[in-house]
């Protein structure tokens, strides 16, 4: 019935009335962009809009961008429906539209660099801080105090400084001598001292071990070794040796001293 | 080791670099606590290189080679004699897990000494928030250790060398220090020793003609010397509580052929002796005691410190563990604890704890999870008084008495009656 409607070409400019209702609606409620993402004149009220936006926080910046992206790939997505217009003025569109992208590719550029710079400007500010503020420290530290309170600060840079020289390859250990009790007399102390010996991790070396009388015939295990401070805890200790169930009863330390 | 002297532990608290390891060296080093042959090995070689005056330096620098590969345990287990004590000492480590042992390690510490470095800004260093000293020194009066040696280390480094000046300021700055811990300054002795060199440490130094000896003021008795060694033999021997109750707890518990059961432990208070009637809380066993036994050696009775084991008979072997207390049936037996308040000192802990809270509390041999069941008040750390009744929660630093139930049947005593048992 509306056939012939095809070939009536007062609906050529349809597209036209389109836009400009679309326009309307966009200018009207700013954040229409989305839903109007075929109109040129918002392409660019958008643009305009990003570029006043100078001001905007760098995420901001980076939303606008991405919008604008979205803004220029709808262009692309929909020229094909409009396919069945008029070649020269689709040839007009689509220049047009060039135009339009390569303006907003110089956009995009400029904005890529005013991001760049940007972050250079961020990444550059907590260096800068941070400098005028160890300087207030020792402001502090030697204005606002008695000439014997600086002069004690001096004498503990000092000593921190001399320390630090010498800290270096100093490794904190401690030497742990431990009881491992078997569960009876006939649990064979050989075999546990081996398997306590197997225990084998970073920072840990065994030494020397002897079989101590506990009483009636029941000796336990008595096993030296020396632990780095950073890598080896008592807990770890404990809970490797009393894996072996089938000889650990129980374990103690005997002592902790530091080398 | 001979029976006749009186056995007491030391631990050397202080600063890294407070040259408290070359103190603790020397010292065991010429008090016999490293045996004959080893040391005159060392002096012939010393003597050899040529080393002379820096011969202590290298010998403690062997000494400690001869620790890190672990070889000899009669090493890592410092002991020396003074004229009245046998002495156990304990060089602090910094290892975290130090401070857990110290908790509930077997040994207490009958006295700490306090190791300070006075070489220029090693003081300051040493005695700053982070260094160890705070934690150590508190952590050691909070455990009960209540009398302190302060030793004046590296005298020899002071501007100029054994400053008198250096020392009394020094000596006036941890007096103070040490009194916001909660000792009393009075009761300290302050020895200006040098570790390297020796001096003050057995005997008397010539280079500080100044000093004119350390003195103390205490309830059970004054006392005064010049030299650390002096300031050791001056305390104040742990009293040997056999009056007490029978306390002993269990470590382990063996199953012998043609013996029976054999429980192991340390009397800690009180007298256990053949034929006795035990209890063994928290369970209702009970069992005669058949024979005791310390080593490979009978024994008619068995006092408090010693490590022994006894015969029972009549009950098995996985009926008793670890953490059960054997007590004499007729005189004041040990029972189960349904709840009990514990005084408890939140030495660093993230964030707060509130009701409900449920750590692991190891006590005696036992190791049982308790749930803080109700803070009853906020304690100020020293002098006890209540700050807040009922608070909502505890912080870092913080004391507080808190009522807490265990999570399995648990053994607890009043600190008040069995020391040993209460902490």
């Amino acid at each position: 019935m509306l056939e012939h409607l095809i070939y009536v070409n007062t609906w050529f400019p349809k597209y036209e009335v389109d836009l400009a209702e679309q326009t309307h609606y966009a200018v009207f409620s700013q954040k229409g962009n989305v839903a109007t993402s075929c109109g040129q004149h918002v392409k660019q009220e958008k643009v305009e809009a990003a570029k006043t936006t100078q001001q905007a926080s760098l995420s901001e910046q980076i939303r606008d961008v991405r919008k604008i992206i979205t803004n220029t790939a709808a262009p692309v997505a929909i020229s094909p429906t409009t396919m069945d217009m008029n070649p020269d003025e689709r040839l007009v569109k689509i220049e047009k539209t060039h135009q339009n992208i390569l303006q907003m590719l110089d956009d995009l550029k400029r904005r890529v660099e005013q991001l760049e710079t940007n972050k250079q400007i961020i990444s550059a500010k907590p260096a800068e801080p941070k400098k005028p503020a160890a300087d207030d420290d020792d402001v502090d530290l030697f204005g606002s105090d008695d000439e014997e309170e600086s002069e004690e600060t001096k004498k503990r840079l000092a000593a921190y400084a001399a320390k630090k020289s010498t800290k270096v390859q100093i490794i904190a250990k401690s030497s742990i001598l431990l009881d491992i009790k078997p569960w009876d007399d006939e649990t064979d102390l050989t075999a546990m001292e081996k398997s306590v010996r197997s225990i084998e991790t970073d920072g840990l070396i065994w030494g020397q071990a002897k079989f101590v009388p506990v009483a009636f015939g029941v000796k336990k295990l008595q096993i030296n070794c020396v632990v780095e401070d950073d890598k080896v805890g008592t807990d770890f200790l404990e809970e490797k040796i009393c894996e072996f169930e089938d000889y650990v009863q129980s374990v103690d330390i005997v002592s902790f001293n530091k080398i | 080791m001979g029976k006749e002297k009186v056995h007491i532990n030391i631990v050397v608290i202080g600063h890294v670099d407070s040259g408290k390891s070359t103190s603790t060296g020397h010292l065991i080093y010429k008090c016999g606590g490293i045996d004959k042959r080893t040391i005159e090995g060392f002096e012939r070689r010393a003597a050899e290189i040529g080393r002379g005056s820096f011969k202590y330096a290298w010998i403690l620098d062997k000494l400690k080679a001869e620790r890190e590969r672990g070889i000899t345990i009669d090493i890592s287990l410092w002991k020396f004699e003074t004229a009245k004590y046998c002495v156990t000492i304990i060089d602090a480590p910094g290892h975290r897990d130090f401070i857990k042992n110290m908790v509930t390690g077997t040994s207490q510490a009958d006295c700490a000494v306090l190791v300070v470095a006075a070489g220029t800004g090693e003081f300051e260093a040493g005695i700053s928030e982070n260094g160890q000293t705070r934690e150590h020194a508190l952590l050691a009066y909070t455990l009960g250790v209540k009398q302190m040696i302060v030793a004046v280390n590296k005298m020899d480094m002071t501007e100029p060398p054994y400053s008198e000046q250096r020392f009394d300021e020094i000596k006036t700055k941890v007096s103070a220090f040490i009194k916001k811990i909660g000792y009393n300054p009075a009761t300290v002795a302050f020895v200006p020793i040098s570790g390297l060199h020796g001096d003050n440490m057995v005997e008397p130094s010539e280079k500080m003609p100044w000093y004119k000896g350390w003195a103390i003021e205490r309830k059970e008795g004054n006392a005064s010397g010049k030299t650390l060694l002096e300031a050791l033999d001056a305390i104040v021997p742990p009293s040997r509580p056999t009056e007490k109750p029978l306390r002993l707890p269990l470590q382990d518990v063996y199953k012998i052929g043609g013996i029976g059961t054999v429980p192991v432990g340390r009397v800690e208070t009180g007298i256990l002796k053949p034929n006795m009637v035990v209890n063994f809380a928290p369970s209702s066993l009970q069992a005669e005691v058949r024979s005791i036994e310390m080593h490979h050696e009978a024994l008619e009775e068995a006092l408090p410190g010693d490590n022994v084991g006894f015969n029972i008979r009549g009950v098995a072997v996985k009926d008793l563990k670890r953490g059960f207390v054997a007590s004499d049936i007729k005189n004041d037996p040990a029972q189960e604890t349904a709840s009990f308040v514990a005084q408890i000192i939140v030495l660093n802990h993230p964030g707060q704890i509130r009701a409900g809270y449920a750590p692991v509390l190891d006590c005696h041999t036992a190791h049982i999870a308790c749930r803080f069941a109700e803070l009853l008040e906020k304690v100020d750390r020293r002098t006890g008084e209540t700050i807040e009744d009922a608070p909502k929660f505890l912080k870092s630093g913080e004391a507080a008495m808190v009522k807490m139930v265990p999570s399995r049947p648990m053994c607890v005593e009043k600190f008040s009656e069995y020391p040993p048992l209460g902490r």
